[in-house]
């Protein structure tokens, strides 16, 4: 293999991996602008996406109509975690919200292990497990897949935010929480949105991710750290930041693992991520001088 | 009220101290085996850690997501240091020491500058890297199947290798960990620090130097971290990075948030109750990482302030209640 | 404040009562400490059923020596730390016999000092080299080490003429020990590592690695992990069109990763135990009986066929409760026991031991495997 067919190879890789990442991190986005917290639950939401995808498929449900529902089930799951966790709470912390986030992922990784079992399980791929060939390089139908679904959801959030009468409301929630209140926003009904909105975005990428890599009830911790690292590497908050962010993050892992060290690859990636927050602490695309945290 | 009433935290802090330790020093006559002691050695040590976590959370109010990598670089240090040079267990935990606040620098000087969940970020980067220089150094740290064969501690030419021992020395450091703890935020760095929780941009145009305060407290919360991990070492005499990750830094967080935030006895109660509570569940087979989930949501719900912040309130109710009646006995 | 001091005090003195006191030994009890939950719980569930199997099963033919068999199994989340109280418990709470584990090497190496401190036979159903070598008293490793997995492959390799060989392992304990045991044995036998490469035991996708191994021109890949990643491996092989021979390590014998990895298995050469050929074993092999036996209990029970790590931990209880018919509730009597098994028959293999080797299985109970069309067959 020639240098640029290695190069084309890890970039094809970095992208599929990275897209992932990009909807993790849209899912952060979407429930920080709305309460400004980060819900550590999220990773746990990709996880579900993709075991319950299995599950269905298992109970055979053809395999379109499985993955519908299973978006549907976690989106589900999503606004029944915030009604019984964050909804009935008054003043709360953004610190004490975080570690109820993280009492909600263990609580939701137990019940995923004790429901599926610990066993990987998987999904046949949507078109086959043919390679493509690009020049030097090949790649996957599912990762046609995973691109695509990945540029249809970002654009569908985008067209959301930017002209549905709802996702402005959650804009302006984001923007100001007492001037939305006062302009007669139902703030809580737009929380409750944003995670249901999250949750079905990180379902997706569950689901269109375990062709290729498989799922398990623990496989939401890492996916939901990686995906929290592109959020903040974007700039928190920033819808363009977290698909920036994502695709940037998988494509430094991959050339780290491609061309210095595959052991040192995360490593790789994390230090060059702080080292861009010291030469620009808001992350790439957040607002210039933004205290929010 | 309007009586200025000495300050609160001062003098009780100190006597609760000393009853606590004093129980603690009683529990080994008290428990049937030493299977106890040993939850209590973890316990202990993980008081360490939460205390020094606690400081930089609650008191500085810094978002920190890697303090377990401190925790390890203790215990790596320490353990390096005796099975691959033959080092001295107490100077290597000097050694430790050392190089933990000379990390701890280079980590709190450039990232302090961070704020909010980017502070988060980094410090969560720093303790992957961390977790994965403990993997990767194969020929120092044995990697990822473990650094086997650390020597036991001896004190005063006593060996330190049972329970009892074991236990007294944690507890004995943990002592003196909390009397520094609480000396650090009645003094002005501690004041300085509430004044960065309340509102950092006040604080410093009251001349208080906010970055070098937070850059101190993170530099104590590492040491204390570091001397946690050497006291790890000596006692199980084998080191895996796998309790030194993101996940144990996560747990960490955890107990000083059921603990309650700011305030060091919160920190004493959300170590321990929480590495007993495991425990307890063992009887729930698989259910018990559902019950421990719900239990987590179930405290921050429903006391926010945490354990010790809820008992600091009934108190506080209660000395409130004593003072009205004694002045309406005293104007009747 | 004195009551917040009580207040802490109080759990721990609650404590006391769950745990309960120790009974008299009217039952043989037998601890474990499993990974049942966390990273490694895919280890520990085949464990855990297996020892609830056989244990059901003894106490059904009327126990040992006519007194009930009682197995005490706590989960360590698959953490070190966690696994060390669990050892503790077990030793002055339960005041068993001997211990069976952990599931994975670096929680069974934490353990390894305390057992010998304490005097209680551990059984260690892990692959790491440092556990039985240099031997301990009282640990006995019922585990092919990949001192000996790798001999095998190496040995099978010469043969077919490979020289350049890449290894790709993750960057658990597992994985790197099987790579410390390649660069052990490689350059004495003439093979040229041209490719070292590791991943993660929880990452997506590894055509990274698997592609720098294809331009060092490897001709054979030993892949070296225990997770389910394998199959991602398996099927980014076949991805990128990798033009060499792909051998994975005992822990691929399993039904459940071969569905997973599915036509992108077939191929895969691998070390492994009888059990997944178990049909194709000669009849007149006395090892078949024993398999089939567990096997079929084991799916009738559980509903699925046990994985390999499940048969290592089934080894290592039928070989104690031969042992304790003889040493009845003396662990130095039990010790020696263990010391002394002269070709002991379990699933995985014959296990012989002595006092300067505590791991008996001999280098042949490893067989060669090939997967063809989605089914194991050994190699001829």
């Amino acid at each position: 293999m020639t240098f640029t067919d290695q190069l084309l190879q890890f970039v094809l890789s970095g992208v599929m991996v990275g897209s992932i990442y990009a909807l993790i991190a849209l899912g952060f986005t979407m429930v920080f602008n709305a309460t400004e917290a980060i819900n550590f639950a999220q990773g746990e939401f990709v996880m579900l996406g993709g075991m319950s995808a299995v599950a269905f498929y298992g109970a055979r449900v053809p395999l379109p109509l499985a993955c519908l529902l299973a978006v549907l089930l976690v989106t589900a799951v999503g606004l029944l975690f915030e009604r019984f966790t964050l909804a009935p709470l008054k003043r709360v912390s953004v610190m004490n919200l975080i570690i109820i986030t993280i009492g909600g992922s263990i609580f939701l990784k137990g019940s995923a292990m004790l429901t599926w079992g610990k066993d990987a399980a998987s999904l046949p791929s949507f078109s086959g497990d043919t390679p493509i060939r690009v020049l030097g390089a090949t790649l996957l139908p599912q990762a046609i897949w995973i691109l695509g679904t990945s540029l249809v959801v970002v654009a569908a959030v985008r067209l959301f935010f930017d002209h549905a009468a709802v996702g402005k409301a959650m804009r302006a929630v984001a923007a100001n929480r007492f001037a939305a209140t006062l302009m007669g926003i139902d703030v809580k009904l737009m929380v409750a949105c944003s995670f249901a909105l999250s949750a079905a975005v990180g379902a997706v990428a569950g689901i269109i991710i375990t062709p290729v890599a498989l799922t398990a009830f623990d496989r939401g911790t890492i996916l939901g750290l990686k995906g929290f690292s592109a959020a903040i590497l974007g700039g928190i908050g920033s819808g363009p930041g977290a698909v920036l962010g994502g695709l940037l993050l998988g494509v430094l892992e991959a050339m780290g693992a491609g061309f210095v060290s595959s052991g040192y690859k995360d490593a790789i990636a994390f230090l060059l991520l702080i080292l861009m927050l010291l030469v620009r602490p808001q992350g790439l695309c957040g607002a210039r001088g933004s205290r929010k945290a | 009220m309007s009586v200025p009433a000495p300050d609160p935290t001062r003098l009780p802090h100190r006597a609760a101290l000393a009853v606590f330790l004093f129980l603690i020093a009683l529990l080994p006559l008290a428990v049937p085996s030493r299977y106890y002691l040993n939850v209590m050695i973890f316990a202990g040590i993980h008081v360490l850690l939460t205390v020094g976590l606690n400081l930089v959370m609650g008191y500085a109010g810094q978002v920190s997501l890697g303090h377990a990598g401190f925790y390890g670089l203790g215990a790596y240090a320490s353990g390096v240091l005796t099975v691959k040079y033959g080092v001295n267990p107490w100077v290597a935990m000097a050694a430790a020491l050392g190089l933990s606040l000379l990390v701890g620098l280079a980590i709190g000087i450039p990232s302090l500058h961070l704020q909010g969940y980017y502070l988060g970020m980094a410090t969560l980067g720093f303790g992957i890297i961390l977790h994965i220089l403990f993997v990767e150094l194969l020929p120092f740290t044995g990697g990822p199947s473990g650094l086997v064969g650390i020597p036991e501690i001896s004190l005063l030419g006593v060996k330190l290798n049972t329970d009892t021992r074991y236990y007294y020395l944690v507890w004995v450091v943990v002592g003196a960990v909390l009397l520094f703890a609480f000396h650090l935020v009645d003094s002005r760095v501690g004041r300085a620090l509430r004044a960065i929780q309340g509102d950092e941009t006040a604080a410093a145009l009251m001349g208080i130097n906010t970055w070098l305060a937070k850059v101190r407290i993170f530099v104590t919360a590492a040491a204390f971290a570091s001397v946690a991990g050497s006291l790890y070492a000596h006692y199980v005499t084998f080191l895996s990075p796998d309790s030194f990750g993101f996940g144990f830094s996560i747990d960490l967080i955890v107990m000083v948030i059921v603990g309650g935030t700011r305030s060091i006895w919160g920190s004493v109660l959300g170590a321990v109750l929480l590495t007993i509570l495991p425990e307890y569940l063992r009887g729930l087979k698989d259910y018990d990482i559902l019950v421990y989930g719900a239990v987590v949501i179930l405290v921050v719900m429903f006391v926010p302030s945490g354990i010790a912040g809820a008992i600091e309130q009934r108190l506080q109710r209660w000395r409130l209640k004593l003072a009205t009646r004694a002045r309406v006995a005293a104007d009747a | 404040m004195k009551r917040l001091a009580a207040l802490l005090v109080l759990p721990l003195l609650a404590l006391l009562g769950v745990a309960g006191s120790a009974l008299a030994q009217e039952t043989y009890k037998v601890g474990a400490v499993l990974s049942i939950t966390g990273p490694a719980s895919y280890f520990g569930e085949d464990e855990r059923n297996t020892l609830m199997l056989l244990q059901d099963q003894i106490n059904a033919r009327g126990g040992i020596n006519g007194k009930k068999l009682e197995v005490v199994i706590y989960d360590d989340a698959t953490d070190p730390t966690k696994s060390v109280t669990a050892l503790k418990r077990l030793h002055e709470e339960d005041k068993v016999l001997a211990v069976i584990g952990a599931s994975i090497s670096g929680n069974a190496l934490a353990l390894i000092p305390f057992s010998e401190k304490a005097g209680v036979p551990q059984l260690v159903p892990a692959a790491s080299g440092k556990i039985s070598n240099p031997v301990k008293k009282w640990v006995f490793q019922f585990c092919n080490t990949d001192v000996q997995s790798i001999a095998r492959i190496l040995g099978f390799l010469q043969a077919k003429g490979v020289k350049k060989i890449a290894m790709l392992n993750d960057s658990t304990g597992y994985g790197v020990s099987g790579k410390e045991e390649l660069d052990r044995q490689a350059p004495g036998k003439g093979f040229e590592v041209v490719a070292a490469e590791t991943f993660g035991p929880n990452d997506t996708d590894m055509t990274p690695q698997l592609t720098r191994i294809k331009a060092a021109g490897a001709r054979a890949v030993i892949v070296w992990n225990a997770t389910p990643a394998s199959a991602i491996v398996a099927k980014n092989f076949k991805q990128i069109g990798l033009d060499a021979l792909q051998i994975q390590s005992t822990a691929f014998v399993s039904p459940r990763l071969l569905s997973l990895a599915g036509a992108a298995a077939d191929g895969i050469i691998l070390t492994g135990y009888k059990l997944p050929i178990v049909d194709q074993v000669p009849a007149s092999d006395p090892q078949r009986k024993i398999i089939v036996e567990y096997r079929d209990a084991y799916l009738k029970r559980f509903g699925k066929e046990p994985n390999p790590f499940g048969a290592l931990v089934h080894d290592a209880f039928t070989a104690l409760v031969k042992v304790l018919e003889t040493a009845g509730v003396d662990r130095e009597k039990i010790r020696q026991g263990l010391e002394s098994l002269k070709g002991f028959m379990g699933a995985n293999g014959t296990y012989t031991t002595s006092a300067t080797d505590h791991n008996g299985y001999a280098v042949e109970s490893l067989q060669m495997l090939v997967v063809e069309t989605g089914k194991f067959k050994p190699v001829h």
